[in-house]
């Protein structure tokens, strides 16, 4: 099999987005087998990459894998045919593919690779915050952090270069900031080349068990040893002789400049932008270090360049080093927050004064209107008294609304903890939950290991057709016999149910939650921003209203089942916002007063 | 003439805000200018908190300079706001003097208790005391015959209008 690389003109592409800049980066650097599982801030670079495949004939091959493990071996392999590869997850991903890419730089890899994951310090696009740059460390991979769409862009040409000069892969760490930044990005002209893919066998590289894998990983020092010497991608700028040097990488990188202009402290100070963050090129350092009085390290997180510069720096340079003793090590570090640590710290009045914030209401994650999992929770609230339910909750729009699970910790945390639980809870009552998305990414796994374990668990499966929080990808329960799947695996019993009827849920989870052994509740209902056929029909035909006359005001539909297309007027009435209502007909269904008229003009579908 | 300006862009999920910076951004390119944004969204569900902070640089030298995509609380010289209780949210990156662009759509956040000593949106809105434009624009829209999609963009032209801005930046096409 061969490909030929696009030839395209140079042109300027205008407002690029970083996940876009990475699409046409790697689409114009000819890349021929693309990777991912999707997450938030990254989510973005894999439609826009079909788009343009489709449009430029690029024959690109997509993985479009169910979870990041297996995403991560699809690459490597891929690469090891010598095709450019780029591999996409989000940060919390990268523990998943953690195990295949300890090992990856050990056997090396033939077509460029790139990695690029999706960090989101102050979890602005994803449910937690965790640094995963100590796996830059762990698998010893160069580690580069772009800080712009144009700096993405030219770091997947450039990166996949190096990546073949290497035979490593390369990791490409970028902040929900930047993916979601905009700016003009100018694209470059490509040189068509021809590549013949062919996988050569040589056992010493990839078969790494016991002595090889240990010769291996004293190969992969060395050659990233030699890599910190011979490699430095920075930036200086401000004096090389001053006695101050700052250090910033990612996010920290884009604020400086303009912190700089309102600190006269800062004003002459060197600049080092790390690029290029690990290795950590000591050599090129050194002469820009080593006179220094002081040196603050400026980054988000846990503070992995100072780490990095106090470890292999000791005793070499005379420097203060400061960093994680001025700048917290959680959340996103705007750039406000930066002015005024450093303001305070050079005593230096901060120069904005914004007006007063208002006591506003957090806006509190929600359902969406029409969402299936708006019921799924009702029924599941209605069928075990309060006191006593535990609800295990999942990563992925059932999450949405907090509070209504009783934790949410990683994928498949819901049925991993509960199992754990079962045991010692049985004067409670315990279920655990989770998205079709969760369910194949692992969630399988768990439920065969409740099977084998003997665990006595209601597990419900909020199948919403879709990958729903990541982008609409398809899901792989339209495509599994997923009901002969779970009996396969020897669950007790296997219940459907719609989540559009939660009266019929209510009673199912009430009847499975008092027998014994694993027992799966497949709850089916489309996402209400992927309408099925039902949901078309219903909004096309159905105007319900809520009858003042009737209603006794019992808060159900608006508190218990939380729609966000019932509200309160003025006059304390509930009422239904019919610009909202996604006519789903769970509120007619579970008014105990028989207050809710659909308002059919048909009759029902 | 100011060397750049500011302006945040708040409003709920659904309105359409990232698909308005876009136009803007395509716009002021297309008048030669340069543009930075940074876009928050509020997690994948209709009603979350949605902003975006934008910087059109007017002129060459600030262009050029290396610049944050955020914004520093207290610098804004534009709040474009497309509800009422997320304009308010935002005012902390306002000084005394930014003005304020303000959509008469209202939405409490859905599934929150009102606290009983919360003042009502009206009251908030009638103590301002910055530059303030507050109107219907959603009905200004349907009585054009343009869609929802163009509320921002008539947040947009209003706030250039009224800052004098028109003879450097043409207003936007709906």
């Amino acid at each position: 099999m061969t490909n030929t690389k696009l030839q395209t003109q140079a042109q300027k592409v205008w407002a690029l987005n970083g996940n876009e800049a990475l699409a046409y980066g790697a689409l114009h650097a000819g890349v021929a087998y693309f990777a991912h599982y999707p997450g938030s801030p990254v989510n973005g670079i894999e439609p826009v990459l079909k788009q343009l495949n489709t449009q430029h004939a690029a024959q690109i091959t997509f993985n479009d894998a169910l979870n990041e493990h297996v995403a991560a071996c699809a690459a490597m392999g891929a690469s090891m045919t010598g095709a450019r590869t780029m591999l996409v997850m989000k940060h919390v991903g990268l523990n998943i593919a953690a195990d295949p890419l300890n090992y990856v730089g050990y056997a090396g890899i033939k077509g460029g690779m790139l990695i690029v994951v999706g960090t989101d310090p102050g979890a602005n696009s994803s449910t937690g915050e965790e640094d995963v740059h100590w796996y830059a460390k762990q698998f010893n991979l160069p580690l580069f952090e772009p800080t712009s769409p144009q700096a993405l862009y030219d770091c997947c040409r450039d990166g996949f270069a190096l990546s073949e000069e290497l035979g490593l892969p390369i990791l490409i760490f970028v902040t929900g900031l930047i993916c979601h930044q905009s700016t003009r990005v100018q694209t470059h002209e490509i040189t068509p080349v021809k590549r013949a893919y062919y996988f050569e066998k040589d056992r010493d590289r990839y078969i790494n068990v016991g002595q090889r894998a240990v010769q291996n990983h004293r190969l992969l020092l060395e050659k990233m040893a030699v890599y910190a010497q011979t490699h430095a991608f920075l930036k200086v700028d401000g004096p090389s002789n001053a006695p101050l040097a700052v250090i910033t990488r990612g996010n920290t990188t884009l604020h400086f400049a303009e912190i700089q202009t309102y600190i006269p402290q800062l004003a002459n100070c060197t600049w080092i932008q790390l690029n290029g963050v690990y290795p950590l090129p000591t050599a090129a350092l050194l002469p820009l270090l080593q006179d220094k009085t002081e040196i603050i390290v400026m980054e988000d997180q846990d503070g992995f360049v100072e780490y990095l510069l106090k470890m292999e720096m000791y005793n070499v340079l005379s420097a203060k080093i400061q960093g994680k003793n001025l700048f917290p090590a959680y959340g996103e570090l705007r750039i406000n927050e930066l002015l005024e640590i450093l303001c305070a710290y050079f005593g230096v009045a901060y120069p904005f004064g914004g007006l007063p914030s208002l006591p506003i209401p957090e806006r509190l994650g929600t359902f969406c209107e029409g969402c299936p999992h708006t019921g799924s929770y009702f029924a599941i609230e209605q069928a075990l008294p309060k006191q006593e339910r535990i609800i295990g909750g999942d990563i992925g729009c059932s999450s949405l609304p907090p509070f209504r699970a009783d934790w949410l910790l990683c994928m498949n945390a819901g049925i991993g903890l509960a199992q754990g639980m079962a045991p010692f809870v049985s004067g409670q009552k315990l279920v655990s939950t989770g998205g079709d998305g969760s369910f194949f990414h692992g969630g399988l796994l768990a439920v065969l290991n409740a099977v084998q374990n003997k665990v006595n668990l209601v597990h419900l499966v909020f199948d919403n057709k879709s990958v729903a929080m990541t982008g609409h990808q398809a899901s792989a329960s339209t495509q599994v016999a997923y009901a002969d799947l779970l009996r396969s695996l020897g669950v007790a019993s296997f219940a459907e149910a719609s989540a559009f009827h939660p009266k019929e849920l209510e009673a199912l989870v009430r009847e499975k939650e008092q027998l014994e052994g694993v027992h799966v509740i497949w709850v089916s209902g489309a996402c209400a921003q992927i309408p099925d056929a039902r949901s078309n029909f219903r909004r096309a035909n159905y105007a319900p209203q809520i009858d003042a006359s009737k209603c006794a005001s019992c808060t159900l539909c608006y508190e218990a089942l939380a729609c966000p297309a019932i509200d309160q007027n003025d006059l304390g009435q509930f009422q239904i916002d019919l610009s909202r209502c996604m006519r789903c007909g769970v509120c007619h269904e579970i008014c105990p007063n028989d207050a809710i008229d659909l308002g059919a003009k048909k009759p029902q579908a | 003439m100011k060397q750049e300006l500011r302006i945040l862009i708040a409003g709920v999920g659904g309105q359409g805000i990232h698909g308005f910076v876009r136009v803007l951004q395509q716009a002021m390119t297309e008048q030669g200018y340069e543009f930075i944004s940074a876009r928050y969204k509020g997690g994948a569900q209709s009603l979350g908190s949605v902003h975006a902070e934008c910087k059109i640089f007017l002129s060459a030298a600030q262009a050029n300079a290396q610049q944050s995509s955020q914004l520093i609380p207290g610098t804004l010289d534009i709040l474009l706001g497309l509800e009422r209780w997320e304009t308010l949210r935002f005012l902390p990156f306002c000084h005394a003097n930014t003005l304020i662009v303000a959509d008469t759509f209202t939405e409490f956040p859905p599934g929150t208790k009102r606290s009983k000593d919360l003042p009502s949106i009206d009251t908030y809105f009638a103590n301002l005391t910055n530059p303030l434009i507050s109107r219907d624009f959603i009905q200004l829209a349907q009585e054009k015959g343009w869609s929802k999609s163009a509320v921002p963009i008539l947040l947009f032209n209003e706030a250039i209008r009224s800052l004098g801005l028109t003879q450097y930046i043409q207003p936007l096409k709906p």
